[in-house]
């Protein structure tokens, strides 16, 4: 187990910055994920730690080490790949001995280790199968027994369930959670997915154009978005910009919307009085009241709704907003429908307002 | 948090530039001396011995020089130039019939219509003259019918060669572009009310654009550097590869007219390269979705494509027919059938088989080395990418410069070079010449291969040298089948460079049938054309096995 260093981490190609000075640490057994949308470069970083790429700055550490100057095959990460790569001409046990083999061990001891490696991720009886044998989430497991047999210091994982399908995907999600928490191994996983990173993660690392936008626990990440963009990329959100009129720390944050009413929300972070703010409203923070005259109120017309199974989601057109207002409602009643273009009053919930200086 | 350290930008650089030795160094530095020692230096001899000869000038050169040279480059240009308008314009339907349209028998076509490929033109000229000389087949029914006979020694008789010759090469070009237009290109047009005749003028056409230009480009190529058929057809008309070879073997000839000759046709050479370049990163789109081909299914389209094709594969076999009952004949210049038929061509070429031998043992030697180099600079390419483009650019040379210049190159750098009383110069000359053929069969294998797969070996700790032979090169073996097939049937049939080097006692196969045509041996040219033909043929047979499911059923049986 072997904590991770990144620091001032830069990956250029030509004229395009990939990596821009990036700057995190993993610690020992931490189930890490690296997350943004494509192109932010959150698979670049993961080959950069396993040594695919040279970083153009920088510097990688795992444990005191630095390991910028050693090839992939001496860094000793185990690597599960989107495309699962799993060698084509040989056998589910070939593939998983071959780390091992490399390694100097043979006989029984190989076999042993392999078959447990297999057992772990629930593929024993089917070693002597050849991969075009092999469903999707069989050839993900062979991947993943073939990266974790070899015990490896640090565990990557990049996309390794984007081309599984949904149901897969949450199940072999599970099961990754599952090993790595046995294990104790610490892992770094890359993901456009945010309800996957939410999932499994010790914490996440929000990248956006190559910088580091926030790392945090999901629960934070979702509730304290530090910036603009981690609110409008984490879950659904309204995001809107304001002005704070008063704060009182450890209390409430009384902020004035442009062209909107003034909203409190619950002191989350320190910001001065007159400071300009973005304001991140979430969903389910409104709920319905009768009269427009209590606290957090806002009125306006349903413009959107659409029927999602546990809730209805819909949109407010509130007066004097730069846009609609998002919100969703639990246990929809059945005339559900009957919403749509009527007026409505949303009371919202200061809890679920997060706010920070733009 | 750890304190921040930014390394400096020169740090990352040196990792970057960092030579990482291994094994695979010392193969590069091997395959990059063999290209430098007999391609880069042959032909940049030629150049500056060229400009040193100019330079010298103790008599000035022959008055209306430069009017000569014009006019064999305008005669060579006007043969390939309209070579390849004919060829792309037959080229074009046979494709869109084959791939487009339900034809009958389609398949069958498409395997008929690549089989004159592996033949040499060479074969096809002297087809021609059996065809269309002076006691031709088709000109005695010509004379029959009461219609003026056709002179084909000249610019007619070198340009119906080169068409029937290499029209599959524009028909499988064009082919390979209408296979990857998706249907769903096609299928939007149709949706929106176009008709077949304005769908293909107006999308299917500029969709595989590219792959018209690059079919036209390289039959202008292999027509333009041709030297076998204008040895039988040419006549009294002068074209470039011609001129280049008669002049470096004749001693009336002013010793500056072969370097100059050369020298022009490498800088030809080099220009026509960059247009193909840039053709040819447009032609390789790979698509990351599959594509189908989208199907016309008019009937009438169907038959008119069944018409056009049989009309099109008996016009280009043609040549062969005639060749193959040439070979079982005595004499044949008055009859539409030879006088008598007979099987003493076929024992007279089995008990004078050096020429054959030659030519296998030969290609024997070529082959590996030819095939060798491909794929260490396919792995190469793999490894540094666009950093090694501008090798890309060198080993394709071969391809456009003529055969003949390769060859006199080679010569001239290495005179006498016979170790062990073997012509290795010859050998390598065919490495060298067919290398393009060969590194596109052997890159297209390596690029069959996903580098994650690679990565996922270097992932677990084992050493570039292991991975490749472990994990890429298991992989390589049906490319490496394919790759030698192809090279075999490409230097077996090699002739440009051969006429130059040739050592005494060395003639080969394509050699002897241009010297046996030449003297009027009809029947023995036509047989050992044959034999020719058969290996090929067979080479191409194997080049076409599908290795990777022939291997896997042996694995399974084992």
């Amino acid at each position: 187990m072997t904590a991770v260093v990144l620091e001032g981490l830069t990956k250029r190609f030509g004229n395009t910055v990939a990596v821009d000075n990036l700057t995190l640490s993993v610690s020992e057994g931490e189930f890490f994920t690296l997350l943004g949308p494509s192109g932010c470069g959150k698979t670049t970083t993961l080959r950069l730690i396993a040594g695919f790429e040279t970083a153009t700055a920088g510097i990688i550490r795992f444990g005191q080490r630095v390991v910028n100057d050693l090839p992939p095959q001496r860094r000793s990460v185990g690597m599960v790949f989107q495309n699962y790569a799993v060698f084509p001409t040989m056998t589910v046990f070939e593939n998983v001995a071959y780390g091992l083999e490399v390694r100097g061990i043979q006989g029984k001891e190989l076999r042993r280790r392999v078959l447990a490696a297999l057992e772990l991720v629930g593929l024993a009886g089917l070693e002597s199968r050849r991969p075009d044998q092999l469903s999707g989430g069989q050839l993900q497991r062979v991947a993943l027994a073939r990266a974790l047999v070899i015990e490896p210091q640090i565990l990557l994982l990049d996309e390794p369930l984007s081309n599984l399908d949904v149901q897969l995907r949450v199940s072999i999600r599970k099961e990754i959670r599952r090993i790595q928490q046995a294990l104790k191994i610490t892992t770094i996983y890359v993901t456009h997915d945010q309800e996957e990173a939410l999932a499994v993660s010790d914490r996440v690392a929000v990248l956006n154009a190559g910088r580091l936008e926030q790392v945090a626990s999901p629960f934070e990440l979702y509730r304290f978005p530090a910036s603009r963009f981690v609110a409008r990329f984490i879950g659904w959100a309204t995001v809107l910009s304001g002005r704070v009129v008063s704060a009182q720390p450890t209390g409430y944050v009384a902020i004035k919307l442009d062209g909107g009413p003034v909203l409190r929300a619950t002191w989350c972070r320190p910001v001065e009085p007159g400071q300009r703010v973005w304001v991140s409203v979430r969903p389910e923070a409104l709920s319905p009241v009768e009269s427009s005259q209590a606290e957090n109120v806002v009125s306006g017309e349903v413009s959107y709704l659409e029927f999602l199974g546990p809730a209805v989601r819909g949109e407010l057109k509130a007066e004097g907003f730069a846009e609609p207002l998002l919100f969703e409602l639990e246990r929809p009643p059945r005339d559900w429908s009957s919403w749509a273009g009527k007026s409505l009053c949303l009371q919202v919930d200061p809890e679920l307002i997060a706010y920070g200086p733009e | 948090m750890p304190t921040l350290r930014v390394a400096p930008v020169e740090a990352g650089l040196k990792a970057a530039i960092k030579p990482r030795l291994n094994p695979f160094s010392f193969i590069y530095a091997a395959a990059g001396a063999y290209i430098a020692a007999f391609l880069v230096l042959p032909v940049g001899r030629i150049l500056v011995e060229t400009a040193f000869a100019l330079a010298e000038a103790e008599a000035p050169l022959e008055p209306g020089f430069g009017e000569y040279v014009a006019r064999i480059t305008l005669n060579s240009v006007f043969v390939a130039g309209f070579t390849a308008l004919v060829s792309v314009a037959l080229g074009l339907p046979l494709a869109f019939f084959t791939v487009k349209v339900m034809t009958p028998a389609r398949g069958l076509f498409r395997v008929l219509l690549a089989l004159p490929l592996i033949t040499p033109p060479f074969i096809s000229a002297f087809a021609t003259i059996l065809l269309l000389g002076r006691t031709g087949v088709l000109t005695q029914l010509l004379v029959r019918i009461g219609l003026p006979e056709v002179y084909i020694y000249g610019p007619a008789g070198l340009t119906l060669t080169h068409v029937l010759h290499f029209t599959p090469l524009a028909y499988l070009t064009v082919a390979a572009g209408l296979q990857v237009v998706p249907a769903a290109v096609e299928e939007a047009a149709a949706s929106l009310g176009s008709g077949t005749a304005r769908t293909l003028v107006r999308v299917v056409l500029p969709y595989i654009r590219p792959h018209i230009l690059m079919a036209a480009v390289l039959v202008f190529l292999a027509s333009f550097g041709d030297v076998g058929a204008p040895l039988l057809l040419a006549g009294d008309f002068r074209v470039l590869p011609l001129e280049t070879y008669t002049s470096f073997n004749s001693f009336q000839v002013d010793r500056r007219v072969s370097l100059i000759l050369a020298s022009w046709s490498i800088l030809l050479a080099f220009l026509v390269l960059l247009i193909m370049k840039r053709l040819m990163a447009q032609t390789q789109v790979a698509h990351t979705f599959t594509t189908r081909t989208f199907v016309y299914r008019a009937r009438l389209l169907r038959w008119l494509g069944f018409g056009f094709c049989l009309a099109a594969t008996g016009l280009l076999f043609l040549p062969y027919v005639v060749i193959v009952i040439s070979s079982f004949g005595t004499v044949w210049t008055t009859g539409l059938l030879p006088a008598a038929f007979t099987l003493r061509n076929y024992q007279f070429i089995l008990t004078n088989l050096q020429d054959i031998k030659n030519s296998l043992v030969l290609s024997t030697i070529g082959t590996p080395l030819c095939v060798g180099l491909a794929f260490s600079l396919g792995k190469l390419f793999r490894d540094y990418g666009p950093r090694a483009a501008w090798l890309d650019y060198l080993v394709l040379l071969p391809f456009v410069i003529p055969g003949v210049v390769i060859g006199i190159g080679l010569v001239k750098g290495y005179p006498g070079f016979q170790p062990l009383g073997i012509p290795l110069l010859l050998p390598i000359a065919y490495s060298v010449r067919r290398l393009p053929y060969a590194l596109r069969v052997a890159t297209a294998g390596y690029s069959r291969i996903d580098r994650t797969i690679e990565e996922a070996s270097l992932a677990l700790g084992a050493s570039p040298w292991r991975t490749f032979w472990r994990v890429t090169w298991p992989q390589l073996i049906p490319a490496l089948a394919a790759t030698s097939a192809v090279a075999f049937i490409r230097i077996i049939t090699e002739l440009g460079s051969t006429l130059i080097i040739l050592p005494p006692g060395w003639r080969t196969a394509p050699v002897a049938i241009f010297y046996y045509a030449a003297e009027g041996f009809i029947g023995r040219a036509s047989a050992i054309s044959v034999v020719l033909i058969a290996i090929v043929a067979l080479g191409s047979a194997l080049a076409n096995l599908d290795y990777s499911r022939l291997i896997g059923r042996l694995k399974t049986r084992l």
